[in-house]
């Protein structure tokens, strides 16, 4: 069963209707982690002090809003807190308007709303609904935010998108580059062949043709490495003759050793502060070998008498 | 969770087992969800069941249990991230302990009748869950909507283990390494608990012998202010209470490297000057309370020591210390997979020639070859001579590979200084020179666990180092003893950490 997001009701008028919000997108692009190349470790953000470049931890960040010039208006929970909208367990539809009035700009992200057990107001709503052409609009507090929400039926099912608030759309007006289509004409020749052309093309929409070919392409690249074994994390291959190069190495730094002792006989190294550099934990990631077999199924010997 | 004091004894002789008695182990398992894998021994597997929100003690509470395949013996003992190929996901061992058939119902005698049948009857003697339970198959046919298994219901009865509410997830750790499934997923070292400044308080006031509670646990020891091993440069001896206080003490420090391992212990009942001297020690003694953990080497041979002792904290540190057991040397494998070392050792053993100096020269070279090699490593000071160097592998090497490795690896680190080194086997032709000891890997041979006490006067101990200590001129592989290797926790804390969840690959040379 899905995992819901948000539990609660649809109200409108009178009636209750008691549902669960489930997302109804499931984004598949392809997560990398980060590592590092030289030791194979995970790269981890982390909060530092842009002035002493120390990690802060969590019970010293605060948050401030910037009024330039370095100053900082900070705010803390509790000036916030009273302005947090009320939790509730209600999606109140306030209105029901007409699907094309909804500009597509201000759909965000969409949801499924499941039905409880006790099916029967959910299904009435659905139908009613899908009748009339109608979507519900209504406000709603989901993860200590209030939301504006449009409630569509497809005859049966619902589903709810949240919406921008109208003044969070950029204004095209605000945008100069749109300045260059005052004053533009066409003439009915230049039209006629541009409606020709859009005829042309023209199409049912079918979002099955649609796939994400970047995500695939990746898939297969991870699928043919994993399967071939070429590994994308282990090192790379040691050329043959380790033993000689590790042998001239281990030489060179004989050498080296000698030639500081001779220069330096009392000196050997600094110390302590450098071995305090802890060290963090490198993990190198490396596939396991080619031959592992899965070990888990085995008959249960059956004591016989 | 860990008050032992109405614990009952494990049942008697039970037949089927190494050690005469049916475990039960329950791991706790991130996977695609998380659940957690009950598994009992019957028959010499492990019949398993996963239960998604856990076992309890609540009598309210009926867990689902889907039946799963059974599972070798030695895999119910994993913790870890499970290699790509076997599963995925995480995994603690969240309990572990005996089982029993339940002694109101006499009918049921044989368990693996009882669970074909569907209903089986039985008593849990563990860490964390005790009591009579009941697992009982439902009606609900298979294949039905939400799983391919058989669903089993699993509920604690109401009897003097019960509590109501009581919720597995409000106990998460490991009964192993006190590591939780993101511990282990983000190669955190596992940390047991120390005795607190009030529990070494009580210690100091304990007479010769007396009961002391550390971490939960009550146990006797006994007497405490025997000398067991000579001062150095003057101090005075080590008393038992002090090599006690000791391990209490430095037990987070020994998590990594002993939590899920087998341990040979070198015991010196009368001191390290007695007559008898040290004696290794494998087996745990009848008289080893209950709560001792014990391992049963399914591979065990005639004659070969069945149940190994397994240190799971400062009270079973204590036990160890009280019994005279102060030089603990861990295997190199774990018990879910004793034939697959986790780490290649290399152990530069000096011989009577071989100057400290010398020594170092050998371990630097190491230090390049690894640097070179592009592998993750930390010497170690023995705390007697030598310097030894730990290299943490991925998991599935077998023993032959980390020899053949280690050998190939010293023969050309000794290559290079060949006045240093002697490959003879027996001591005596060696000339006084050093050895690069690659027969270590091997199983149930084993070096000194780091922070573990050496037999010499002063008490000194393995310490586990970072590569540029090896420049100090301070160095010496016995400067830590007992008495200060704190200060240097404190200041650098365990170099060995940088090992934790490492798995990597030996390079072919």
């Amino acid at each position: 069963m899905a995992r819901p997001i948000w539990t609660g009701s649809i109200s409108f008028g009178m009636v209750a209707i008691p549902i669960r919000l489930v997302p109804a997108v499931r984004k598949k692009s392809i997560s990398f982690n980060q590592l590092d190349d030289r030791t194979m470790s995970r790269v981890r953000y982390r909060k530092v002090s842009e002035e002493t470049g120390d990690e802060v931890p969590t019970e010293h960040i605060v948050k401030g809003y910037d009024l330039g010039g370095s100053n900082y208006v900070i705010l803390t929970d509790d000036d916030l807190s009273p302005l947090a909208p009320k939790k509730s367990k209600e999606i109140d539809l306030e209105t029901f308007v007409p699907v094309d009035k909804v500009d597509p700009m201000m759909f965000d992200s969409s949801y499924l709303i499941l039905p409880d057990k006790n099916a029967k107001p959910y299904a009435l709503l659905a139908e009613a609904m899908a009748d009339s052409g109608r979507v519900g609009i209504g406000r709603f507090v989901m993860r200590q935010k209030e939301y504006l929400a449009a409630v569509r039926s497809d005859g049966s099912r619902l589903t709810l998108s949240t919406l921008v608030f109208p003044d969070e759309l950029v204004n095209p007006e605000s945008l100069e580059e749109f300045e260059h289509l005052d004053g533009v004409e066409v003439s009915d020749k230049e039209l006629k062949m541009a409606k020709g052309l859009v005829e042309a093309l023209s199409d049912d929409f079918d979002p099955k043709q649609y796939t994400d070919e970047y995500r695939a392409s990746v898939e297969k690249i991870i699928e043919d490495k994993a399967a071939g074994r070429t590994i994308v994390f282990e090192d790379a291959p040691e050329p043959r003759g380790t033993v000689i190069d590790l042998a001239a190495a281990l030489e060179a730094s004989l050498k080296d050793a000698r030639e500081a002792k001779g220069r330096h006989p009392s000196v050997t190294s600094t110390t302590k502060t450098t071995a305090k550099r802890r060290a963090a934990a490198k993990k190198v990631v490396a596939e396991t070998a080619a031959d592992d077999e899965a070990p888990k199924k085995v008959k249960r010997a059956r004591k016989s008498a | 969770m860990r008050d032992f004091d109405d614990s009952p004894e494990p049942p008697g002789e039970l037949a089927g087992s190494a050690d005469g008695r049916h475990r039960f182990l329950v791991q706790r398992h991130r996977a695609t969800r998380l659940h957690f894998d009950l598994r009992f021994e019957v028959d010499g597997a492990l019949v398993s069941w996963a239960v998604p929100k856990g076992p309890s003690l609540d009598p309210q509470r009926k867990s689902l249990a889907m039946k799963v395949e059974d599972h070798p013996y030695a895999y119910g003992w994993f913790e870890g991230i499970i290699p790509s190929g076997y599963g995925k996901g995480d995994v603690v061992l969240w309990d572990d302990g005996w089982w029993d058939h339940d002694p109101e119902y006499p009918d049921q005698v044989d368990a693996a009748e009882a669970i074909a049948a569907g209903e089986f009857k039985f008593v849990l003697i563990g860490r964390k869950l005790r009591g009579r339970y009941v697992i009982v198959k439902t009606s609900r046919p298979a294949g039905k909507g939400r799983s391919s298994g058989e669903e089993w219901l699993l509920i604690h009865k109401k009897d003097q283990y019960a509590i109501a509410g009581w919720n597995p997830e409000d106990y998460p750790q490991s009964v192993l390494s006190n590591r939780t499934n993101e511990d282990v997923a983000e190669g955190r070292p596992g940390r047991w608990k120390a005795a607190t400044e009030d529990e070494l308080a009580e210690l100091d006031h304990i007479k010769t012998k007396g009961d002391w509670t550390v971490d939960g646990i009550t146990q006797q020891i006994t007497n405490l202010d025997k000398a067991l091993i000579p001062g150095r440069n003057g101090e005075p001896p080590i008393t038992k209470r002090e090599l006690i206080a000791y391990y209490a003490t430095v037990a987070p420090w020994m998590t990594t490297t002993l939590a899920g391992r087998p341990i040979n212990l070198n015991r010196f009942p009368d001191g390290i000057e007695g007559a008898k001297g040290g004696f290794f020690h494998k087996s745990v003694p009848a008289h080893a309370p209950a709560w001792v953990r014990r391992w049963p080497n399914p591979n065990a041979g005639k004659g070969e020591t069945r149940e190994y002792l397994m240190l799971d904290g400062a009270p079973s540190l204590v036990w160890a210390a009280n019994f005279a057991g102060f030089e603990i040397h861990p295997w190199t494998s774990t018990c879910a997979s004793p034939d697959e070392p986790s780490y290649a050792l290399v152990d530069i053993d000096p011989g009577e020639n071989t100057a400290w100096d010398d020594t170092l020269v050998l371990a630097r070279l190491f230090r390049v070859a690894m640097d070179k090699l592009g592998l993750v490593a930390r010497p170690k000071v023995s705390g007697q001579r030598g310097i030894q160097i730990w290299i943490p592998v991925k998991a599935g090497y077998s023993f032959r590979q980390t020899s053949d490795f280690v050998e190939a690896l010293s023969k050309t680190v000794g290559g290079v200084v060949p006045d240093l080194v002697s490959w003879k086997w027996k001591k005596n032709a060696r000339r006084g020179l050093a050895r690069l000891d690659y027969t270590q890997n091997q199983v149930n041979k084993t070096l000194v666990a780091p922070y573990s006490v050496r037999p010499r006067p002063g008490a000194p101990v393995s310490v586990p180092l970072e590569w540029d200590e090896l420049d100090d001129p301070d160095l010496r592989p016995d400067r830590w003893t007992i008495r200060d290797v704190f200060h240097r926790l404190d200041e650098i804390g365990n170099s060995f950490d940088a090992l934790v969840g490492v798995q990597q690959t030996l390079p072919e040379l």
